[in-house]
């Protein structure tokens, strides 16, 4: 539950004619992690791949690049018979790739004659507005050609140098293209003045005839082109249809075979004999040897070994110990109950627990739609919410990732109602009093509740008002209480990680740096509580000077306090008495359980506000009246799903992760294949 | 208690910088993170996170206004 499943270390050694068959079991198995092994010595060597594996990676290679050509991406038909798949493959793999290889070159010689086509036709365009005969503009012997673009008229200045000359000129765009010809003897000199002028030159086009002639014919020729392109991607659409299911199905096949004849890299092998070094759950070690020897007829040895001991990395503890707490380096899969499931990625997302540390998933799947809830905490975008997850669910039927988040917002949603009844909020109405559109719930909340030592109190909780007692005379709590709360909510949190530290540290430090590590923590935790629980109070109504140290709140939370402080400097140093501040900023950091809801409320308070004072205002007021209330309220909502979820994830994964959490465990990768298209 | 004029415009001030302080800091820091998300795509997660630290600059910001305000 709270730690990751164990591991058994096994060692399975056997005679290497019995290699294929114990491939072939484990692949089927999916449980073994395999470890690569390391060469050391002369005697072991890495295996070698099996003959096939060579072939086979040829061909899933050409699969794979066929695959990605065809943008093949299907989901799963009926499952496939490996036979059928295996002679198929046999068959179709050259002449589908011969096709396939065809249609490609054709495409891309096709887009390539249009990019050309494109290209051209950019270059004519200053030639069109030109309007001159293509041949009129090169091969002479005795004149010289400027074609270009000028920004403005230059004719005064050509005249300037020679009056011999023809000029054309023609509006293109913001500037003037101009085609000037002159004696090749005045050549230089007209070309100076042109590029004094900021004359750019056009790129010639060596063409004959109009340029609207042919720039038809470019036209003509672009639709014929792009005609065939299409064609042929009609073409390579049909073969992805008729092959999809046959690429996909033996794309899967050629991984697992190439896995498995790849595998003997990671074991260890003799002249005769292999090894293989691995991790299995505690709970299949009986089902993983039992099948294998069966399989093998009794002509392989599996064992359990103990588990290669690897001293901590640490930074504080003394040599001499190192020896007795050590850390095991087995790879971690998560052991959480169903329900939890969707949880393990927002864990992921930080880093995979260590094989021995706490795995907080659990707390994080409880606490996570708590914090949530008692942000959002409103009826109506709750059922809002709740409403979109049920529509999304179907939507996102096949797509894992986002049907993974909607699942985890349809937990939230419901605790965000749960929690907007605590409150009595209704897309920021107070339903305890004026209601929603003459709908209130005023009735059904009570008075005078009294739980143990509280009371009387009346629900709901007001979360935009400070709260006090009512005409009733019972207790109404509001903000100042809920502030409160959360610094509670956050002071409990933070103890239940230096809990879960306390626990990590003494599995892999030992006893005393756990104290001095973590205990040292929550006794100035505790000590500072109790000292601010008894001074605040005197200091809001300006009394300080009233403290009585000998009260027995203020004695017992300053002992504390200095017990705490001589742990923290015996175990961390002066490093830790400066960390206090972070502590103290870490509690404060609750308050945004209160804060972030309260600013949506207000947000939701004030769009309600207005649309009431709209809808005094007639016809058309009652028009704005409905647009500001939807507009506002879905502008609302999109910050209120949005906000209180990057809040939560980060009071976890800032506030509590950091006081225990150090992840970066190695991920269990079992030997095997998740087959989705295939079966034997 | 009714709120004095001065109370509100020192919770105002307190909300105000509190959350100027915050942006200045969330700007550098969300830039930094959307550059460390195009390089690769798993550093969302702790990009997100980075993002949000200085949120808690504004939230203290907000406790010492309601502070103010109510008590």
């Amino acid at each position: 539950m709270l730690e990751p499943q164990r591991m058994d270390r096994v060692l399975i050694v056997g005679t290497k004619d019995v290699m294929e068959t114990t491939i072939n079991t484990l692949h089927k198995l999916d449980v073994l992690h395999v470890e690569d092994y390391i060469e050391e010595g002369d005697y072991f060597r890495i295996g070698k791949p099996l003959k096939s594996a060579t072939s086979l990676s040829e061909k899933l290679l050409k699969l794979r690049s066929m695959r990605s050509y065809l943008g093949t991406n299907g989901t799963p038909q009926a499952k496939q018979k490996r036979d059928k798949v295996l002679h198929d493959l046999e068959q179709n793999l050259a002449s589908l790739e011969k096709t396939l290889t065809e249609k490609m070159n054709e495409k891309s010689s096709l887009e390539s004659s249009l990019k050309d086509l494109a290209h051209r036709e950019e270059l004519l365009k200053p030639y069109e507005s030109l309007g001159l005969q293509m041949q009129l503009l090169h091969g002479y012997e005795n004149l010289a050609v400027f074609t270009g673009t000028v920004p403005k008229d230059i004719e005064p200045q050509v005249k300037n140098i020679t009056g011999d000359y023809e000029l054309f000129s023609a509006p293109y765009g913001k500037n003037f293209v101009i085609a000037l010809f002159v004696p090749k003897a005045v050549g230089p000199q007209v070309s100076e003045i042109l590029l004094k002028n900021d004359f750019i030159e056009i790129e010639p086009l060596k063409e004959s005839g109009e340029p609207a002639a042919i720039k038809k014919s470019i036209t003509e020729k672009t639709a014929e082109l792009k005609a065939k392109l299409e064609e042929i991607n009609k073409e390579i659409k049909a073969l992805n249809q008729k092959y999809s299911d046959f690429i996909l199905a033996s794309e899967e096949l050629l991984t697992i075979d190439t896995q498995k004849a790849e595998a003997p890299l990671k074991f260890a092998t003799s002249e005769n004999t292999f090894i293989v070094d691995g991790w299995v759950p505690t709970k299949d070690y009986e089902k993983l040897k039992d099948t294998l020897v069966k399989a093998t007829d009794d002509k392989i040895y599996i064992t359990k070994v103990e588990p290669e001991h690897e001293a901590y990395k640490s930074e504080v503890e003394p040599k001499a110990k190192a020896k007795e707490h050590h850390e095991v380096d087995a790879p971690v899969a998560y052991n959480n109950p169903r329900a939890f499931k969707n949880w393990q990625t927002f864990i992921d997302l930080v880093a995979r627990p260590k094989y021995d540390e706490i795995d907080p998933t659990m707390i994080f799947g409880i606490v996570f739609p708590m914090f949530y809830g008692f942000i959002l905490g409103d009826m109506g975008y709750g059922l809002l919410l709740l409403i979109l997850c049920l529509i999304l669910r179907n939507v996102f039927k096949k797509s894992e990732g986002y049907l993974l988040l909607v699942n985890v917002m349809l937990i939230c949603s419901i605790t965000s109602i749960f929690f907007g009844a605590l409150f009595g909020e209704f897309f920021g109405f107070n339903m305890a009093e004026s209601g929603f559109l003459g709908i209130s719930l005023a009735s059904i909340y009570p008075h005078a509740v009294t739980i143990g030592p509280i009371g009387p109190f009346s629900l709901p909780i007001e979360r935009l008002l400070p709260g006090g007692f009512n005409a009733q005379g019972s207790y109404v709590f509001g903000i100042k209480d809920l502030l409160v709360l959360t610094c509670i909510i956050g002071v409990c949190q933070i103890l239940l990680g230096y809990a879960f530290g306390f626990r990590n540290e003494y599995k892999q430090h030992g006893l005393k740096m756990a104290i001095l590590h973590k205990v040292s923590w929550v006794f100035v935790l505790l000590g500072g509580v109790a000292l601010v629980w008894y001074i605040f109070p005197l200091m809001m109504v300006q009394e300080i000077g009233q403290v009585n140290p000998s009260n027995p709140l203020f004695m017992g939370g300053a002992a504390s306090l200095l017990i705490g402080l001589v742990l923290l400097l015996m175990g961390e140093g002066a490093m830790g008495i400066i960390e206090i501040t972070t502590l103290v900023s870490n509690i404060l950091s609750y308050t945004r359980l209160l804060a972030v809801g309260l600013s949506s409320v207000g947000i939701a308070f004030a769009i309600n506000t207005i649309a009431t004072m709209l809808s005094h205002g007639g016809m058309i007021g009652l028009v704005a009246a409905v647009l500001v209330f939807i507009l506002g309220h879905s502008v609302n909502l999109v910050l209120g799903i949005y906000a209180p979820f990057i809040q939560s994830l980060r009071l976890h994964y800032v506030e509590f992760f950091m006081k225990f959490y150090q992840g970066g465990g190695k991920i269990y990768d079992p030997f095997g294949y998740n087959r989705k298209y295939t079966e034997d | 208690m009714p709120i004095n004029g001065l109370v509100a415009i020192g919770a105002g001030i307190a909300v105000g910088f509190a959350g100027v302080g915050t942006g200045v800091s969330q700007s550098n820091i969300g830039a930094a993170a959307v550059g460390a998300i195009s390089e690769d795509r798993s550093m969302f997660g702790l990009g997100l996170i980075f993002t949000a630290l200085p949120e808690t600059i504004v939230i203290f910001g907000l406790v010492i206004a309601i502070l103010l305000m109510f008590l």
